[in-house]
């Protein structure tokens, strides 16, 4: 005891000294178990709630690309009608250019994705046909497929991790 | 944006603008050429529950909605547009009518020339009318009764988008209805004439003629009108339906 006392003595200046360095070593251990450091972004359930996080953007994605759609598919719906002038269809084509490049930067999943390579936009002095529009419709029925296959994929990922996981507590 | 309308019973010019014809399908203020990302509607966020196959059904739903609403308001656009139409014709057809009652008159022995020639110079004026309505009635600068329209024309065809879907439409054609289409004037721009009784009794046989042309047209006009004004009624019955199903959803959750 005697002996225990006097070494706690001699190193007590030493822990005052290192106490800050201990201090954050305790921190960190902390910190680590609550998964708040980068590299505890390796853990399982990090990976999963990032996992997670990009398929919940996913979705929120394509369900605006989806609303995106329905509105350029409302548009040519519009267009095919016949009762426009040429500048109608002038307005109607600058609308289908803004309304399709958004569409396509919903759409693409990189910057390098042929989705976002768009035909050079049309000039302004060539309006949208009726033609033109009614098959519009039908690329807008097929876009809207395509899309719906992708949200249900996305859609079942998600539920696939959800289920994964285990239980809260 | 548009031009505004011309021609009697025409609808309001605002309504055939398409930017403003989008923004009451989508509830939302246009501008010409915008970049609607900015203002793009905010996705429907899959309701506690709803399903994968809940997804497809009422993305389909929302699509032929939308679609619906459009085709109704080009049901009335097409409805406004056949009007002006049949308004100009009935216009030239009570001209004729006019020109047929001067004809009878002008065959009558019992005229001087100095009445003839007054007579003529009446005929003269309604064909010139008749005329000017063919060539200047327009819906949204579509001139409807020049034959741009009409069955054999190359220069363009008129299609109403009364569904939905792709090919849901339907090709109108407008006969042309000028004065040398009715046999009114020759194609040397001689005008008939009423200025000898032989000539004002033939001159009534061929005005007969120019009525049945200008009822034929009036008739298939009002088959349209009455065609689009029941396709109108479903396409209304349809929204309602499905607007009564979007509060109500059907689930195909299997159980």
């Amino acid at each position: 005891m005697n002996r225990l006392a006097k070494t706690l003595e001699k190193l007590s200046p030493r822990l005052i000294r290192l106490a800050p360095v201990l201090c954050g070593l305790l921190a960190l251990h902390c910190a680590s178990a609550l998964e708040l450091l980068p590299w505890s972004a390796s853990s399982p359930r990090a990976l999963r709630a990032a996992a997670e996080a990009r398929l919940g953007a996913d979705e929120e994605r394509l369900a605006r690309a989806t609303a995106l759609a329905i509105r350029l598919r409302t548009l040519y719906v519009a267009a095919a009608h016949g009762v426009y002038n040429a500048e109608d269809r002038r307005n109607f084509r600058r609308l289908e250019a803004a309304l399709s490049a958004d569409l396509a930067r919903l759409r693409a999943t990189g910057p390098n994705d042929p989705a976002l390579v768009t035909p050079p936009s049309p000039s302004a002095t060539a309006g949208l046909s009726g033609a033109e529009a009614n098959a519009g419709i039908a690329a807008m029925d097929a876009c809207l497929e395509e899309l719906i296959a992708e949200r249900l994929r996305v859609r079942t990922e998600l539920e696939r991790s959800r289920a994964a996981a285990p239980p809260a507590d | 944006m548009p031009s505004p309308l011309s021609g009697s019973g025409a609808a309001s010019p605002d309504r055939l603008r398409p930017g403003l014809l989008l923004a009451r399908a989508e509830s939302r203020t246009p501008t010409e050429a915008q970049s609607p990302a900015a203002s793009t509607p905010e996705p429907a966020r899959p309701a506690a529950g709803e399903d994968s196959l809940t997804l497809s059904v009422s993305v389909r739903m929302r699509a032929r909605l939308e679609g619906l609403r459009q085709a109704a308001e080009n049901l009335k656009t097409g409805g406004q547009l056949l009007a002006v139409a049949d308004n100009a014709l009935g216009s030239m057809q009570e001209h004729v009518l006019r020109i047929r009652q001067l004809a009878v008159k002008a065959s009558h022995g019992a005229l001087t020339g100095l009445d003839r020639q007054n007579l003529q110079v009446e005929v003269s004026q309604l064909i010139d009318e008749v005329d000017r309505i063919a060539s200047q009635t327009e819906f949204n600068h579509l001139r409807l009764l020049q034959g741009d329209y009409s069955r054999g024309s190359r220069t363009a065809s008129l299609w109403f988008q009364v569904g939905p879907g792709s090919h849901e439409r339907e090709r109108i054609y407008i006969s042309t209805s000028s004065a040398q289409s009715l046999n009114l004037e020759r194609a040397d721009s001689a005008i008939l004439s009423v200025s000898t009784p032989e000539m004002a009794n033939q001159a009534i046989g061929i005005v007969d003629n120019a009525l049945e042309r200008l009822v034929k047209e009036r008739s298939n006009l009002a088959a349209y009108t009455n065609r689009f004004r029941e396709v109108g009624e479903l396409t209304a019955r349809e929204i309602q339906v499905l607007e009564a199903e979007k509060e109500a959803p059907l689930t195909y959750a299997p159980r």
